[in-house]
């Protein structure tokens, strides 16, 4: 539940935030790790290829639709 | 889960490989199995006991694997390990409280734990709140219609205005939740008082047999065994240390389980209720505490327990609303909490004992207005739709 929050959160960035992005592609290691995730250390720093904003964005939407709703909306009385 | 090595070669898309994983009643869990751990389970009993060394035989797991699926909760084992002991204690008191499996297994896999929402800092004025509407529309569609109707109605009858406008009926048309409290001032215990009291106070018990007792409060519940118990959580309420108490019926009275400062009290109040800052402003928080075991010793293994004791809170919750409106404060209730952590902050045995929301009691700060409802009168249309032909 919580890392489907964080997952959210970083293809939110990745979608809107061009020095995240930059980040991410010269340190992917260390920009995971902002989020808690951990990946492959052996991946080259400059082979990573993000996809573009637009396509992470349409990426994001579909995996909060998948999510626990443990985010988003809470679930309070009016 | 997103592809993360997918992402990084150029590719958005979701993780989507098909996985079992078994959902551990007991510790909520989610352990990982390969088919041949299913295949192996499926054989089992649950019923009796088996010599790892007679499962080890012919094209099956290794005996470090059958140790390994019970290290990791997915097996009941006799060893005198703190995981192995943990387990056969869970799965004897679920089975001596009367749980429904399905509801256990619900309830196990649904706690949350140091959940923190981003309702205490994201953005409350209408526009804001709109605008997430229409964002959550154009992912979901569109909202089904408030009024509902049915188009199989053979036949309509309009039925005679209601003069809902007594003392009564002025009550519940004022009920409403409220989330801007006056923190400068002190709730006065009397105030507190009536509002505890009209919820959780016993009215009466009757003896249905003997050690029988079914209790009678202002609220319904199932069976008269009024299973819900009251742990106030007080902040700023005259005459009452802050603090986390349990309120206890038979003497009308406040037991203290933890002292605490009114910062540490607005601080846990904000923990509990996953970052909702807005109800660490109220002056008491009243957690909805449900013994199972008193509960489910009447209804044992039973389909409809579950949901039983939750409507009991949600009685309870409209009578706390209704006791507020009617002295003109203000309250809220809400089922957004991280239910493991009260638990473990009130040391409640979780197989019997648990936490199913949060009611809130203050005085309410009229100058801010923002998260409220403000509901436009609605009379009822004369005209009913029609009927089918």
């Amino acid at each position: 539940m919580a890392q489907q929050t964080k997952a959210q959160q970083l293809l939110e960035r990745l979608a809107t935030d061009d020095e995240f992005r930059a980040r991410m592609e010269a340190d992917p290691v260390a920009a995971f790790a902002d989020y808690g995730f951990v990946i492959d250390p052996e991946i080259a720093p400059g082979s990573v290829t993000l996809p573009s904003k637009e396509h992470i964005k349409a990426n994001a939407d579909l995996l909060a639709k998948q999510f626990e709703a443990s985010s988003g909306w809470i679930v309070f009385c009016r | 889960m997103p592809d993360f090595a997918a992402l990084l070669r150029g590719d958005a898309r979701l993780d989507s490989k098909v996985e079992i994983n078994l959902l551990c009643p007991i510790t909520g869990d989610r352990i990982s199995l390969t088919e041949r751990h299913v295949e192996f389970i499926a054989k089992l009993s649950a019923q009796q006991w088996h010599e790892v060394t007679c499962l080890t035989a012919g094209d099956t797991l290794t005996e470090d694997e059958i140790v390994g699926l019970a290290e990791r909760g997915a097996l009941i084992c006799d060893a005198e390990t703190t995981w192995a002991t943990r387990l056969r204690d869970g799965e004897s008191r679920l089975t001596a409280v009367g749980w429904h499996p399905q509801a256990a297994l619900y309830h196990a896999s649904t706690q949350w734990h140091a959940v923190e929402g981003d309702e205490g800092h994201r953005d409350h004025d209408d526009t804001a709140h709109r605008e997430r509407l229409s964002a959550h529309a154009s992912a979901h569609g569109r909202l089904p219609p408030h009024f509902h109707h049915r188009d199989d109605a053979s036949t309509r009858h309009a039925l005679p205005a209601v003069a809902f406008d007594d003392p009564f009926a002025q009550v519940l048309r004022a009920r409403c939740t409220t989330r801007h409290f006056e923190t400068g001032r002190t709730l006065s215990l009397a105030d507190f008082t009536r509002v505890l009291y009209g919820t959780f106070g016993v009215m009466g018990t009757e003896v249905l047999a003997p050690d029988v007792v079914a209790v009678k409060r202002t609220s319904a519940s199932g069976g008269a065994l009024h299973p819900v118990e009251a742990y106030p959580l007080i902040i700023k309420v005259e005459g009452l240390e802050p603090g986390f108490y349990h309120y206890e019926g038979s003497s009308h009275s406040l037991a203290l389980l933890e002292a605490m400062t009114e910062a540490q009290a607005r601080d846990l109040a904000t923990a509990l209720t996953i970052g909702q800052t807005y109800f660490a402003e109220a002056h008491a928080l009243v957690f909805h505490v449900a013994r199972l075991d008193r509960h489910h010793w009447k209804y044992r293994r039973h389909p409809k327990a579950y949901k039983a004791v939750l409507l009991d809170s949600g009685h309870l919750s409209q009578t706390f609303y209704l006791l507020a409106a009617e002295r003109g404060l203000g309250a809220f209730y809400t089922a957004a909490i991280n239910d493991t952590d009260v638990a473990s902050r009130l040391k409640l045995d979780r197989l019997s004992e648990i936490a199913i929301g949060a009611s809130g009691l203050g005085i309410p700060d009229s100058l801010r207005n923002q998260l409220h409802l403000h509901p436009e009168p609605h009379d009822p249309d004369p005209t009913p739709a029609p009927v089918a032909r």
